[in-house]
C-alpha cells in the first residue's frame, strides 16, 4: 500500500488527519503548500490525495488538474460549504468532498470508501483470522461466513478501525448507537460479549478496566 | 374609472346642466317678453275696437234704438275693416250673441268667461291647435249695454317658442358633443405626464430605477413628476448603498465563518481523538497543544471582533484634546516586549483631538504589524508633526513591505497578506480593520505607503487640539 | 376590460341624463302654460300710475286712451290735421248744449259764439277712432279781423277744449269759477286730487296786455286742466299730461 498524501496549509489539521488515518494503519505524508505538494507528487506515488482548496502557492483547483492525469483519487477538504463549491469540486474530478469541521470517523469512512472504489485500498479488513469485506459486508472467520447483526457489524468495524487502541466506553457506545441513544452501556457489554462468542475473540477483545475495550492484534 | 374619463364626464355634466338651465331660462324669458308684447298690442287693439264699435253704434243709433240686425250688420262691417288677423270678435247683449266671428273651436263658453272676467281682464284660451287672447269690454249705446269680446290669435307665440326650443336643444347637444370631444383631447393631453408617471412608478416597483418622467410643465403634475424623479434617484442611491452594505456584510460573514472553521476543525478533531481512546503520551501532548493554541486563536479573533462590533455601532466619538506624547507612552507601556524597538519622535506639546484609549489601540496595532514585518534595522519609527492638513502621526518600518496588489485590501476584516505567517504569529487579519475603523471615527483615514522589501509607512492625520 | 365597460356605461348614462336635462324645460313649460290657460290676467300693462278713479271715469279714460292709442299729444289741438268740411249745421248745437250747462256761460258769451259761427268762412273738422271730434272755424271778428274758433267734443258731447275770441273780460276768479263748473259738467269732478298749478306765461307779454293763466293738475288721472284769458282770447280745456311734462309749460304744482 502506498502512502496517502495530505495537503493542507494548516499544520494542526494536517497532523489531525495523519493521526486519524494512522489508527487505520495508513501511512501519510504531508505538504503545507501547493508547490511542495506538486514536488512530492512528482517524486513519489500515492494511493490517495487529501487536498485542501485554499492553499498558498497553487490552489487546490489548480493542483487537481495536475493530479488527475495520474489517476490518483482525490478527496477535497475545505471550509467552503456551499453547494456550488461542492459541485465544482466534484465536477473537477474529485472523488469526494469533505467539509470542515469534520468528525474523524467520517473522514475515515470516506477515505476507506474511495480507496475501495478505486481498487487501491485494502479490500478487506483483517484481524487475526477474521476478514471483513467492506464492499459486500461479509464477515468470515477462517473462511467461514459469520452472520452478524448490523449493530454487531458496526461495532466490529469501529474496533477494526482502532486496532490496538484502548477505546473509551462512552465514546464507543456513542459511535455505535449514536449520541441521542439512551446511555445504557450495558448493551455495549452485551454486544461485545456476543462478538467475542461469534468470532472467538475472547482473547483478542481485551477489557481494559476503568477505560473500555481494545482490539489487540499482535502481528 | 380612469381620471381622464372622470374629468371629461364632470365637465360634460356641468356644461350640460348649465346649458339646460341656461337654455330653459332663455326660452322662458324670450317667451315672456313676446307674450308681454302681444298682450300690450292686443290690449290696445281691443281698446281701439271697443271705441270703434261704440262710435259706430252711436252713429247708427242717432236717436232711436238699435236693432239686433243693425248691430249684426255693424259687426260684420266692422269685421271687414278691423283687421282680424285670425282672431275674431263677437258682440253680446245680455248673454245673447248678436254677431260672432270668433273661431268655432273657441265656443260660447270662452266668450262668456271673458265677459264674466270683466273689462280689466285678459284670458288665454286654447281652441284646437290655436291659442287666443280673449278680452271683453262693455259698450254703451242707446241706453243698452253690449259686450265686445275680442279674440287675438297668439298661436305663433307658442309655435315660435317650440321651434326655438327645438333648435336650442339641437344646438346644445351639438355643443356638448363638441365640448366632450375637445375636453377629451385636452384632458388626455394634460394627463400624459401622469401616464408617464404611472409607467415610471411601475418600473420602480419592479426594481428598475432608471426611468425618469422628465416633464417640463410648470403645473402641479410637472412638480409631482420632478419630485418623483428625485425620489427615484434617492431610492436608487439608497438601494445601491444597501446592496453595497449587504455585499460587504456577506463578505465579512463568509470570511469570518471561514476563519472560525479552521480552529474549530482542529479543536473538534483533536478532542474527539482524545476522548475516543487511549493515545500515546506524545500524541496526547501534541493534541492538547493544538487544542489550546487554536482556542487562543479563537479568543483573539473573537476579542478583536467584539471590539470592531462595538466600534461599528458607535457613530461618533467624543474627541478631547489629548497630548500625543502621552498616547504614545500608553502604547509603549502596553507592549513591553516591543518597547526597545520603538523610536518615538514627537513634540511633547503637540495636542490632538482624539479618544485616548482608542488612539493608543490604533498605534498599538500598527506597531505590532510593523514589528511583525521584521524590520531590517530592528526598529519601529513613530513620528508626529504639524502639516498643513493637521497633525500627522506616522508609524514606519523597514520591513518586508506590502505587495501593491494587497494594499487596497489590507484593511478588510480577516484579510491576511501571508496567511501562514500571520497565523503562526497569532494574527487573525482583524488588526488593520480595527485601526481603519478607529481612524474613521476620528474623522480621518489611514494612508499606507509601502515598497516590497523596503518597508512600510502608515500615516494618520489628526485635528490639532488646544490643551 | 371591466373598467372600460364601466366607463362606457358611465358615458352612456351621462348622455342619457344630459338629453333629459336639456329637455327638462319642456314639462316645465307645459306646466306654466297650463296656468296661463286657466288664470285670469289683467290688462293693465305697465303700471301707469293712474288712480282707480281715473280709470273708472269715462271721460278721463277716453282722454287717456286716445293719448295711448293715437300717441298724439293733443295739447290745445296743436297738431291736428283737419280736413275741410261742409258747414255742419248740427255740430255747433252739441257745443251749445254743453256750454249751457255751465253757469258762467252768459247770454253775451252765447251771442258772441253764435255770431262767430254764423260768420264762419271756412270749416275744418276731424274725428278719431276714440270718438272725439274737433272743429276749427275761420270767421270774421268785428267785421275786420280774422278769427279762429276751435272746439273739441267727445262722442258723449263732453267738451275737451274751447278757444274763442271774446270781448268779455275775465278775472282770475272768473277763470277759477269756470274751471269748477267745467269739472262738474264733464264729470271730472269725481277725481278728487285736482291740485292748483302755478303757471307762468311762456310767451312774451307786451305792456298793457292782460294775461291771466290758471291751471290745475290731477296726478292720479294725469290730466291738465287750463283756463286762460290772454289778450281777448279765452281758452279752456283739459289734456292728458305726465307730471314731468308740466315743467314744459312753465307750470309747477303749487306748494300745499
Amino acid at each position: 500500500m502506498k502512502p496517502i498524501l495530505i495537503v493542507d496549509d494548516e499544520v494542526a489539521i494536517a497532523q489531525l488527519i495523519a493521526m486519524t488515518l494512522a489508527r487505520m494503519g495508513y501511512t501519510c505524508q504531508m505538504a503545507f503548500d501547493g508547490l511542495k505538494a506538486a514536488e512530492l507528487l512528482e517524486k513519489n506515488e500515492y494511493d490517495l490525495v487529501l487536498l485542501d482548496i485554499m492553499l498558498p502557492g497553487a490552489d487546490g483547483y489548480e493542483l487537481i488538474d495536475f493530479i488527475r492525469p495520474t489517476g490518483i483519487p482525490v478527496i477535497f477538504i475545505s471550509a467552503k460549504t456551499t453547494v456550488a463549491d461542492r459541485v465544482k469540486g466534484l465536477h473537477l474530478g474529485a472523488c469526494d468532498y469533505i467539509v470542515k469541521p469534520f468528525a474523524p470517523e467520517e473522514l475515515l469512512a470516506r477515505v476507506e470508501n474511495v480507496l475501495r472504489l478505486s481498487g487501491r485500498g485494502q479490500a478487506l479488513l483483517q484481524a487475526g483470522d477474521v476478514t471483513v469485506d467492506v464492499g459486500t459486508r461479509q464477515v468470515k472467520k477462517a473462511g467461514q461466513e459469520v452472520a452478524l447483526t448490523p449493530t454487531e457489524y458496526h461495532l466490529l468495524l469501529v474496533l477494526l478501525h482502532n486496532k490496538n487502541i484502548a477505546l473509551y466506553r462512552d465514546t464507543l457506545y456513542e459511535r455505535v448507537w449514536g449520541r441521542d441513544a439512551e446511555l445504557d452501556t450495558r448493551t455495549l457489554d452485551i454486544h461485545i460479549h456476543r462478538l467475542r462468542k461469534k468470532l472467538g475473540w475472547q482473547q483478542m477483545i481485551r477489557t481494559i478496566p476503568r477505560v473500555g475495550y481494545r482490539l489487540e492484534e499482535t502481528s | 374609472m380612469k381620471l381622464a374619463p372622470k374629468l371629461v364626464l364632470t365637465i360634460l355634466l356641468l356644461l350640460g346642466v348649465l346649458l339646460a338651465a341656461g337654455g330653459g331660462w332663455l326660452t322662458k324669458t324670450d317667451f315672456e317678453r313676446n307674450f308681454e308684447q302681444a298682450r300690450t298690442q292686443n290690449t290696445l287693439a281691443h281698446r281701439r275696437d271697443t271705441y270703434s264699435l261704440q262710435n259706430g253704434l252711436l252713429a247708427k243709433a242717432g236717436s232711436g234704438e238699435i236693432t239686433s240686425q243693425e248691430v249684426a250688420d255693424y259687426g260684420s262691417s266692422l269685421g271687414l275693416y278691423v283687421g282680424q288677423e285670425q282672431g275674431g270678435f263677437a258682440v253680446y247683449q245680455d248673454e245673447q250673441v248678436m254677431y260672432s266671428s270668433l273661431p268655432a273651436a273657441l265656443g260660447q263658453e270662452a266668450a262668456c268667461q271673458a265677459i264674466e272676467a270683466g273689462e280689466e281682464a285678459l284670458l288665454l284660451r286654447k281652441a284646437g291647435q290655436n291659442s287666443y287672447m280673449l278680452m271683453a269690454s262693455p259698450v254703451q249705446a242707446a241706453g243698452k249695454q253690449y259686450w265686445l269680446v275680442s279674440a287675438y290669435d297668439v298661436t305663433n307665440l307658442f309655435r315660435a317658442r317650440e321651434e326655438k326650443f327645438r333648435e336650442l336643444f339641437r344646438l346644445e347637444l351639438a355643443a356638448l358633443a363638441l365640448a366632450g370631444t375637445a375636453a377629451a383631447l385636452a384632458v388626455s393631453w394634460m394627463i400624459r405626464p401622469l401616464k408617464k408617471l404611472e409607467k415610471a412608478s411601475r418600473a420602480v416597483a419592479a426594481g428598475d430605477y432608471t426611468l425618469s418622467t422628465a416633464t417640463k410643465s410648470r403645473d402641479e403634475v410637472g412638480a409631482l413628476s420632478r419630485s418623483f424623479d428625485a425620489m427615484t434617484a434617492t431610492v436608487r442611491d439608497k438601494v445601491d448603498q444597501m446592496e453595497d452594505t449587504i455585499l460587504r456584510q456577506k463578505q465579512f460573514v463568509s470570511a469570518f465563518t471561514h476563519e472560525l472553521k479552521t480552529p474549530m476543525t482542529s479543536i473538534l478533531g483533536y478532542s474527539d481523538l482524545l476522548r475516543s481512546g487511549e493515545m500515546n503520551p506524545e500524541d496526547q501532548r501534541q493534541a492538547v497543544q493544538y487544542i489550546h493554541r487554536e482556542a487562543l486563536r479563537l479568543e483573539t479573533l473573537s476579542g478583536k471582533l467584539m471590539q470592531l462590533m462595538g466600534l461599528v455601532e458607535q457613530e461618533e466619538l467624543t474627541l478631547e484634546p489629548v497630548r500625543l506624547v502621552l498616547v504614545l507612552r500608553d502604547t509603549a507601556a502596553s507592549l513591553p516586549e516591543l518597547a526597545p524597538m520603538l523610536d518615538i519622535r514627537c513634540d511633547p506639546s503637540l495636542t490632538v483631538m482624539a479618544d485616548r484609549d482608542l488612539l493608543a489601540d490604533l498605534v498599538r496595532n500598527l506597531v505590532i504589524n510593523a514589528a511583525r514585518a521584521q524590520p531590517k534595522d530592528g526598529r519601529v519609527h513613530i513620528t508626529a508633526g504639524r502639516t498643513e492638513e493637521g497633525v500627522a502621526l506616522r508609524v514606519a518600518d523597514r520591513g518586508r513591505g506590502i505587495p501593491e496588489a494587497d494594499l487596497s485590501h489590507i484593511t478588510e476584516p480577516f484579510y491576511m497578506v501571508d496567511k501562514s505567517r500571520a497565523r503562526a504569529q497569532n494574527g487573525s487579519g482583524m488588526g488593520l480593520a480595527l485601526c481603519a475603523r478607529i481612524a474613521r471615527l476620528h474623522g480621518s483615514e489611514l494612508r499606507f505607503t509601502s515598497r516590497l522589501g523596503q518597508g512600510t509607512v502608515v500615516e494618520l492625520i489628526l485635528r490639532e487640539g488646544e490643551e | 376590460m371591466k373598467q372600460n365597460l364601466f366607463t362606457a356605461a358611465a358615458f352612456l348614462a351621462a348622455f342619457a341624463f344630459l338629453a333629459l336635462a336639456l329637455a327638462a324645460p319642456l314639462p316645465l313649460m307645459e306646466q306654466s302654460d297650463q296656468e296661463l290657460y286657466t288664470q285670469v290676467m289683467t290688462r293693465q300693462l305697465a303700471d301707469d300710475g293712474r288712480s282707480a278713479q281715473a280709470r273708472s271715469n269715462e271721460f278721463a279714460r277716453q282722454l287717456y286712451d286716445r293719448d295711448q292709442l293715437l300717441r298724439v299729444k293733443n295739447y290745445a289741438g296743436a297738431i291736428l290735421q283737419t280736413t275741410t268740411a261742409e258747414i255742419e249745421a248740427a255740430a255747433p248745437y252739441r257745443l251749445y248744449d254743453f256750454l249751457q250747462q255751465l253757469d258762467f256761460w252768459s247770454s253775451e258769451n252765447q251771442a258772441e259764439l253764435e255770431q262767430q259761427i254764423s260768420q264762419a268762412q271756412r270749416w275744418e273738422t276731424i274725428s278719431d277712432s276714440v270718438g272725439f271730434s274737433a272743429w276749427r272755424v275761420y270767421t270774421m271778428w268785428e267785421d275786420a279781423e280774422w278769427a279762429e274758433l276751435e272746439w273739441e267734443l267727445s262722442a258723449q258731447d263732453r267738451l275737451v277744449r274751447l278757444r274763442m275770441m271774446t270781448e268779455q273780460e275775465y278775472t282770475w276768479e272768473d277763470l277759477e269759477h269756470m274751471m269748477d263748473e267745467y269739472l262738474a259738467a264733464t264729470g271730472l269732478e269725481e277725481i278728487d286730487d285736482w291740485q292748483a298749478v302755478d303757471v307762468a306765461p311762456q310767451f312774451y307779454v307786451a305792456e298793457g296786455i292782460t294775461a291771466t293763466l290758471r291751471a290745475r293738475y290731477s296726478p292720479g288721472a294725469k290730466l291738465y286742466l287750463y283756463a286762460n284769458y290772454v289778450d281777448g282770447v279765452l281758452a279752456l280745456g283739459v289734456c292728458p299730461l305726465e307730471q314731468e311734462e308740466l315743467a314744459q309749460f312753465g307750470a309747477s304744482l303749487m306748494e300745499e
